[in-house]
Order: C-alpha cells, then sequence, then structure tokens
C-alpha cells in the first residue's frame, strides 16, 4: 500500500462522489451502488505538507475513471503531469509528453492496489474492509467517512483518510501520513467532457 | 575341476566382490547425450540446452484449498525449498524490490549501484545543472501528486530517478498477478512459485530430488498432492525417464524369463540355458567394474544401452559350447572364431569414443570392454559340457547348402532402388520427444500462461574471448536496441548488461559524478525557483559520493545477490569463451530489426531461433552418429583385413551387416518409418549381429555348416524374444529400436546364409 496513493485516492474519491448523492445508511451498500457507474470526474485543489520542504506545495487538476480499470490522475498545476494505471502498468506522461511506464509486477504493492480498486470501483466492499477500518459520521446534512488502514494489509505509509461532504456532494478529502505530512484536497465534480479534453 | 576354471570362478568372485565393494555410480541424466559442439553456433544452442533459464526452471501451482491457505503454503514452500541445495532461487513473488522504501532497498546491492548502473541525467552533458533542474521539476510533480509525502524518500535519495528507470528497463520477467504477496491467479484459484534448479532439468538425478522435495513440503504445508500442479522440463524429463526405464525393466525382466524358459525347453536342460546367460552376465560385470573405474560415475541410459549391446554376446557362448561338443577336433578353429567375433565387434564399438558426446562415449567403452571380455571369459572357459540340439552329431557336422549370392544381391538392389524412390528424410522429432507426457506437457502450458512467462523463442547472442568484451558488445547491442525502440519498434528484450555493464563503461559513469562540492554548486543552482531546500536532497549527495568510491561490479560479486539466476543464464561459458544471451520478445526475422543490424554491424552476433536450432541439433546428432557408424565399419574392415589379409574375405564378411543395415534402413523409410536417433541406435545393433553371424559361416577346414546354421537361427529368434516386445512397450523410442533390430537381424540372418560358401580349404578367418 505504500505506493497506493496515487491511484488508491482518486478511486476512493471517485467512489465517494458516487455514493454521497444518495446517502444511504450503510457504506457497503454504497459502494456497491457505486459500481453501476461506468465513469466519473472531479477537478480537485490540493494543499500538500511536507515537513523536509519549505512550504506547501499546491496542486490542481482532475481525477478520471474508466471501467473497468483505467484510472487517470491529470495534474495542471504545478507541473503538468498525468499518472495513470490499468490492471497490468502504472504510467506516468511528463509535460514533454514523455511517457514512463512500469509494469506493475515489479511494484507489488501497486498491482495488490490495482486488484483492490478493481474490486473497490466494481462494487466489492469485502475488499476495502480487509483494508481499512471504516468509519461513518453522519450529521445531516454533513456526513465523514474515516478509513485508517488495518495493520495486517501493510499500509504504515498512512495513517488515515477522511472523506467529507454535504447532502449529496464530497467536499473534500484528507490524507493524514505517519510522519505528520498531510495532503488536503477540495473537490468539485465535473462533466466526463473534462476528463475527455484533457486527453484521457 | 582345471586350474583354469577355478582360475576363472575366483575371477568371477573377484568380480562380484569388485562390484559390492566399490559400485558403480550410475547418475540419470539426458544432457549427457547432447555433443560436444564443434561450431560456435552449435555449442551456442548446446550452452542454452544444458543452462538456459527454461531448462532449469520448475513452475508450481497449489491449488484446492481456501485462499489464506494457498498463500500460506506459497509462502512455506518458497521457505523451505530456498533453503534446499538443489534449488538456486524459489520465488514466489516478483525478484523486484517489493517497494521503494528505505528498509526494502537497503539490502539491494544494485540499488548502490543506481548510478553505475543507468546512464546520467543530463542530454550530452551529465549531471549538468539543467539536467539536474529537469529532474527536480519532474519530481516536483511527484511530490505534487496524491501520493506525493509516500514517494519523498525515494525523491529525496533518488531526485535523478535512476532506480526507477533501471527498474523500467527490466522487460520479460514474469507478471503473474499478485494476492497477500504471493503470485495468484483466480481462476482457477492458484497459489504460483517458481523454482530455478542449480542443475539442468536434463540431470534426472538432481530432478527428482528437487521434485520429491516439492512434494514433500507441499505435503508438509498441508495439502493435497494431487491439488499441486508441477511444470517445466525436469518433471517432463523425469517422466519421460521413469517411464522409459519402467518399460524397460519390465521388457529386460519378462524376456529374460521367457529367453530362460525357451532356452531350457529347446536345450531340455536349464543347466545350459543358466550357462548361456552367465556369460553375458559376466561380460556385462566386467564392463561395468571397468568403465566404472575409467568414468567414475555412469549414466543409466548408458549402461541400459551397453546392457543390450552386451546382451547379444550370447551367440558367442552358443557357437563355441555347441561346436567344441559336436566337433571337438577343431577346437582352435572354433576358439578362433569366436574371438573373432568379439573383438570385431568390440573394436568397432570403440568407434563411438569418437563420439564427441559424452554420454556415447560411455556406450562405446561398456559395449567394447563387454563384447571383449565376453568372447575372452567364453573361450577361457574352454568347452563347457552343454547339451547340443542335434542329437546326433554325425548329422549336425553334414555340410550346409551352398548359399545363393543372388538372393543378396536382390536385396542389395532392392534397398539401392527404394533409397532412390524413397531418398532418406531426416526425422526431426526423436529421442527427446518420443513419449513425452501429454498431461504434462498441458500443465505447463497452462502454468506458464497463468505465470505469464513468455515463451522465448528468439534470442541474439553475443560471444567473444573475454567476457569484458562480450559485455561491451552486448553494451552496443543493448544501446541499439534502445535506439530502435525509441524510433517505434516494438521490441522486448532483456541484456545481462542491464544488471552488468562494462567494466569500462561503469568507471566512464562513475568518473562523470561530480565532486561534492560541485555537485553542491549545481544542486544550489538547480533548486532555483522550486520549493526544495538543499537539505533535501543531502541522501541524494551522499549517495552520490559513495557511488564514486564504489568499486567496479563484477560477475562475482552479483552472482552472490538474488539476480544471480537471470545473470546466470544469460551469460554463459563455451570453454574459453564467453557468450551473452539477449532474449527477444519478438522474432529475430524482423526485417526491420535485420535491416538495422546489418547497418550496425556487431561482431560476434548470432540470431537464433531455439526451436529451429533444436532441431537442427537433432540433425548434428544423427550425422554424428552416421560418422560414427562410419568410423565403426572403417576400425571393423581394419581389424579383419589386418587378421584375413585378404581384401576379398573381408569384403565378404562386411558385406552381412552392411546389407543387413542398408536394406533394413531402405524398407523402413519406405514404410514410412524415417530415419531418427531411436532408429540409428538399432542400426547398430542390427550391424553387430550381421558381424557375428557372417564370421561364424566363414569358418574354413570342417564342415560344420548344419550346427552353425542351428547356432545363427537360435541367436535370430532370442533377439526376436527380446526385441519383439519393444514394439508394444507404447514407448515410440523403443517401438522403433524393436522394430528396427527385428527386422534387421531378419535381414542379417537371410543375407548371411545367402552369403555363406562352401567349407573351402585353407585359411580364411581368422
Amino acid at each position: 500500500m505504500k505506493r497506493a496513493g496515487p491511484i488508491l485516492i482518486p478511486g476512493l474519491v471517485l467512489l465517494a462522489l458516487g455514493t454521497a448523492r444518495a446517502m444511504p445508511p450503510n457504506w457497503q451498500t454504497i459502494l456497491k451502488s457505486f459500481a453501476k457507474k461506468t465513469q466519473a470526474a472531479v477537478a480537485y485543489r490540493e494543499t500538500e505538507h511536507v515537513g523536509v520542504l519549505y512550504g506547501k506545495l499546491r496542486a490542481s487538476g482532475f481525477w478520471c475513471y474508466q471501467r473497468p480499470d483505467h484510472l487517470s490522475d491529470i495534474m495542471l498545476t504545478p507541473v503538468r503531469k498525468q499518472y495513470g494505471m490499468n490492471r497490468k502498468e502504472a504510467w506516468s506522461i511528463n509535460a514533454r509528453g514523455q511517457r514512463r511506464t512500469i509494469a506493475l509486477a515489479l511494484v507489488p504493492d501497486l498491482r495488490m492496489l490495482a486488484q483492490t480498486l478493481e474490486s473497490l470501483l466494481s462494487g466489492q466492499p469485502q475488499t476495502l474492509h480487509q483494508l481499512f477500518h471504516v468509519a461513518q459520521r453522519v450529521k445531516p446534512p454533513e456526513w465523514i467517512l474515516t478509513l485508517s488502514p488495518r495493520r495486517d494489509a501493510g499500509t504504515r505509509s498512512l495513517r488515515s483518510l477522511v472523506l467529507r461532504g454535504r447532502g449529496p456532494t464530497l467536499r473534500d478529502l484528507t490524507l493524514l501520513y505517519p510522519n505528520g505530512d498531510w495532503s488536503h484536497y477540495r473537490l468539485t465534480p465535473v462533466s466526463w467532457r473534462t476528463c475527455q479534453k484533457e486527453g484521457f | 575341476m582345471s586350474k583354469r576354471r577355478i582360475l576363472i570362478l575366483g575371477g568371477g568372485v573377484l568380480l562380484a566382490l569388485g562390484l559390492l565393494l566399490d559400485p558403480p555410480h550410475p547418475v540419470n541424466r539426458l544432457s549427457g547425450f547432447l555433443p560436444e559442439a564443434s561450431g560456435t553456433r552449435t555449442r551456442l544452442i548446446l550452452s542454452q540446452v544444458k543452462h538456459g533459464l527454461d531448462n532449469h526452471m520448475i513452475l508450481i501451482g497449489l491449488t484446492g484449498a481456501p485462499v489464506r491457505q494457498l498463500v500460506q503454503a506459497s509462502r512455506a514452500l518458497q521457505g523451505e525449498l530456498s533453503r534446499n541445495p538443489e534449488f538456486a532461487a524459489v520465488l514466489d513473488h516478483s525478484p523486484a524490490p517489493k517497494a521503494f522504501s528505505s528498509s526494502s532497498l537497503r539490502h539491494e546491492i544494485l540499488f548502490r549501484y543506481r548510478y553505475l548502473l543507468v546512464h546520467p541525467p543530463g542530454r550530452g552533458r551529465p549531471w549538468s545543472t539543467a539536467g539536474l533542474h529537469r529532474a527536480f521539476l519532474e519530481d516536483l510533480g511527484t511530490l505534487a501528486g496524491p501520493a506525493g509525502p509516500q514517494f519523498a524518500d525515494l525523491l529525496r535519495r533518488d531526485p535523478t530517478g535512476a532506480w526507477t528507470g533501471w527498474l523500467r528497463q527490466i522487460h520479460l520477467l514474469p507478471e503473474p498477478p499478485e494476492r497477500h504477496g504471493v503470485w495468484f491467479v483466480r481462476h482457477p484459484s492458484m497459489a504460483l512459485l517458481a523454482a530455478v534448479l542449480v542443475h539442468s532439468g536434463w540431470d534426472l538425478s538432481h530432478d527428482t530430488r528437487a521434485l520429491r522435495a516439492i512434494r514433500q513440503e507441499t505435503r508438509q504445508a498441508g495439502l493435497d498432492l494431487t491439488h499441486l500442479r508441477i511444470g517445466g522440463v525436469a518433471p517432463i524429463a523425469t517422466a519421460l525417464s521413469r517411464r522409459i526405464h519402467t518399460r524397460m525393466a519390465e521388457l529386460a525382466i519378462t524376456s529374460t524369463l521367457l529367453l530362460l524358459i525357451g532356452l531350457g525347453l529347446l536345450f531340455r536342460s536349464i543347466k545350459t540355458a543358466l550357462l548361456l546367460f552367465a556369460i553375458p552376465a559376466l561380460a556385462v560385470a566386467f564392463a561395468l567394474l571397468a568403465a566404472g573405474w575409467i568414468f567414475g560415475s555412469l549414466n543409466a541410459l548408458s549402461l541400459a544401452c551397453a546392457g543390450v549391446v552386451i546382451g547379444m554376446v550370447v551367440d558367442h557362448p552358443l557357437y563355441f559350447w555347441t561346436h567344441a561338443r559336436l566337433h571337438p577336433e577343431s577346437l582352435a578353429d572354433h576358439r578362433r572364431t569366436v574371438l573373432t567375433a568379439a573383438v570385431a565387434s568390440g573394436v568397432g564399438y570403440l568407434g563411438f569414443l569418437s563420439a564427441g558426446v559424452p554420454d556415447l562415449v560411455q556406450i562405446g567403452a561398456l559395449g567394447a570392454i563387454g563384447l571383449i571380455g565376453g568372447g575372452l571369459i567364453t573361450v577361457a572357459l574352454g568347452p563347457v559340457p552343454v547339451r547340443t540340439l542335434r542329437r546326433d552329431p554325425a548329422g549336425s557336422g553334414s555340410p550346409m547348402p551352398r548359399g545363393h549370392p543372388g538372393f543378396a544381391l536382390l536385396l542389395a538392389g532392392l534397398g539401392g532402388v527404394l533409397l532412390l524412390v524413397h531418398p532418406l528424410h531426416w526425422r526431426a522429432g526423436s529421442l527427446s520427444q518420443s513419449g513425452l507426457p501429454k498431461a504434462l506437457m498441458r500443465t505447463t502450458q497452462e502454468l506458464r500462461r497463468a505465470m505469464g512467462t513468455p515463451q522465448i523463442n528468439h534470442y541474439l547472442v553475443v560471444t567473444g574471448a573475454h567476457l569484458e568484451t562480450v559485455l561491451d558488445r552486448t553494451q552496443a547491442l543493448q544501446d541499439l536496441l534502445e535506439e530502435q525502440r525509441r524510433e517505434g519498434a516494438k521490441l522486448r528484450f532483456l541484456t545481462v548488461t542491464r544488471f552488468l555493464p562494462p567494466p569500462s563503461l561503469q568507471i566512464r559513469r562513475e568518473r562523470v559524478i561530480p565532486n561534492p562540492a560541485l555537485l553542491h554548486r549545481r544542486l544550489e543552482h538547480a533548486i532555483r525557483g522550486l520549493p526544495f531546500t538543499p537539505a533535501f536532497f543531502s541522501p541524494f549527495s551522499h549517495a552520490l559520493a559513495q557511488s564514486r568510491k564504489l568499486p567496479v561490479l563484477n560477475l562475482p560479486r552479483l552472482l552472490k545477490t538474488r539476480w544471480r539466476f537471470l545473470v546466470q543464464s544469460e551469460l554463459l561459458r563455451l570453454g574459453h569463451r564467453w557468450a551473452s544471451w539477449v532474449p527477444l520478445g519478438s522474432p529475430t526475422s524482423d526485417p526491420r530489426l535485420s535491416r538495422f543490424l546489418k547497418k550496425h554491424p556487431i561482431p560476434h552476433l548470432h540470431r537464433i531461433h531455439l526451436s529451429r536450432a533444436l532441431s537442427h541439433l537433432q540433425q548434428d546428432l544423427a550425422s554424428r552418429l552416421v560418422e560414427i557408424g562410419m568410423a565403426v565399419l572403417s576400425l571393423v574392415v581394419l581389424f579383419l583385413g589386418a587378421f584375413t589379409r585378404s581384401a576379398r574375405r573381408t569384403l565378404l564378411l562386411v558385406a552381412t551387416p552392411v546389407l543387413g543395415v542398408s536394406t533394413t534402413l531402405a524398407l523402413l523409410n519406405t514404410a514410412g518409418i524415417r530415419p531418427d536417433l531411436d532408429m540409428l541406435i538399432g542400426l547398430f545393433l542390427v550391424f553387430g549381429l550381421g558381424l557375428d553371424y557372417s564370421i561364424f559361416l566363414s569358418v574354413p577346414r570342417s564342415p560344420l555348416g548344419q550346427t552353425t546354421r542351428d547356432v545363427i537361427l537360435i541367436s535370430m529368434l532370442i533377439v526376436l524374444a527380446v526385441f519383439l516386445p519393444l514394439i508394444l512397450s507404447g514407448v515410440p523410442m523403443l517401438t522403433t529400436i524393436g522394430f528396427t533390430v527385428c527386422l534387421g537381424v531378419l535381414l542379417d540372418t537371410a543375407v548371411a546364409f545367402s552369403l555363406a560358401t562352401r567349407p573351402s580349404s585353407g585359411r580364411a578367418v581368422p
């Protein structure tokens, strides 16, 4: 799970976006309902704190997902870059259009993640449950989902992941790391065309 | 009992004691039947057959239990087998580092050498400020990404991406899916492992131990053996060998019992039958002891083949004792005849010594020692009071009717015409492929598919006298292939220089690493405008400073790492030369690649299509056997010529075996049974039998016709009794040998009788 971040987060966010609209009482039911979606897109603005850097990093872009396994993070700032992943490989495309691909077999954590996400996004909550303790707090119209990695899932590099929403909308997402670093995302649903325009 | 017999009996006891005290060490290996090649190309193919990764790999699948149990069993199996000396490596997940964290990379030697493994950053100007700045900008994108903090640790130590760049370059490694950290496929639910053997999969003794360990550990892990799937060369070779050995053992026991009973009934004396069998048994024991002393260890298959060859000496005591009983007045002639037949055949088998195939040399030595030893024992024992077929010795001495040489000529003509109409065509599938267990082949294919292990058939091979030269050439080839890929060619390849760049290149890369002061200045410039502090890159500065002091990564050092099996399978010794194998995921015949390689020639570069090359290799082995045949014939002719001092007599003596062999070959070829290795083995036996018959029938002076005829007919019946069951064995290799020998001995007998002349006075043979 250490390398899980780039794809895990968009996956979970898209998951939550799909679920937040209806807000059924049980999160497992939410995941199952999400499996009906074939594609999803969301714009993000990120603020990141990394202790060894001075100042905070700010970034923006889109997350796009297409069933069954194509997931992309299209970063627009501070540099233009795209990350992607499917069942077999993960890749990045830099501003000059140079594509770097790595087989997931060489990064087993990512492969495990790909399988996890695939089962998540296709509506298999038991896999998510194997990896995370899931806590749900609802104070209508607001709600919070907190995902804490289980120790046996080998997720030592992430302390927790918090999804916050209001009514049918996922508002923001926070990732907390064990060393005190954190990333905060403000999210806005966008149309699928945005992803298409960005070359998804 | 005469003194001589007491001596022989004592010798026999000593022989038995010798065998008991120092038994020969049989080893079971098929690779010993591969020729020691003369040409570079053949040597290359052989080295791949013997040492290639594919021939060392056992694929394992665990099924039939819940996922968690399978995962645990896979881990247990991996742990236990890794400690077993039969295995070089046992993988249950990708050999690449599991993560980019400090802890997992601390012990990775190639991570320490990362700046000597890949080209330095900066186009044209390595480690330039601009190059570093570009790399840091990329890092910024990574850090700003959703997992930035998680990558921070790696980026601090490797901001130029040398390690991830190196990992991306490793192609053609197995890429099966993983579950809970082990290779796992879902349909059917199966945990996968790849075990790399220390010895080649063709070395059956080691295979047997390795397979036994796998089964034992599977049982220990609480899994039923019915749910264990094993594939690869080793289990296939073992199953094939077991099948052949089992059938041969069954046939040997059955034939021996049948023959003893048959001969006992024929001679109406079990003592005679037992005595007749004692000679080949003693000859085999003698050959075993002598060859064991010469070679140290003997191949089980060589032993089996030699056993059959030596078993054929049963016609020597049959001839000698029958004739000595009926015609004691010509004892000296009988003795000379038997010795001539034994020594002629034995000398012939010396032709195998020129084979250049280690275990064929063993067959030759065993055959020569056994045949000559058998003849000597027979003669040394002297006349033994055995029963004869004929009760009336006087009647048995009647001269045999003169033969009809026209029949032999007719056969020769027929053979010639048949060979003209149906020219010989070598059959590719042979010894190694005969009777391959289909179920195991299927399992191997299934496991291969599940593992995603590509079947590599195309290789580029670079050779050279020195390791450094080969590495230099391989690096040049790698650069060319990379250039091709950059230009859009869909090439997948893996070169050993990814792991072991040429020392000269490592030194060049080491030299261009800036010194700490210069690096510090460049870093300060490179991070301008970026949110990095110089402290962020202190692990990187430290790593670069270390890289400047690293000794060059060499082969012995690399062979101590877990990458050794990959390196060993790609970098092979060819006697005093080296060869670097570059497996290609695309055909070597790709016209674009061909044009490119033609345009940029690399010295000593070979393109190899493995399955085609293996077919050529079999042809090479066949032509080697034909050469051996010619050597055998030459030695026999030389020996007989020297002994008879008559070209005509020599020609007549070798006419029977030569006609027997050529006619058998022509008839089988016409019947659609194409010559192959198995048939050639049978033809050697046909030649030996024909030679014996020919020599028996050429005895001068006394009119022994009918007795000799009886001996030859009984000998023929013995051969038929032994080899007819082989036809029904169900093992293609044994069937072909059985068929060849049965037809051959019939033709040998017919030709020998047709060429038999009336006894004449004067010295003939010997």
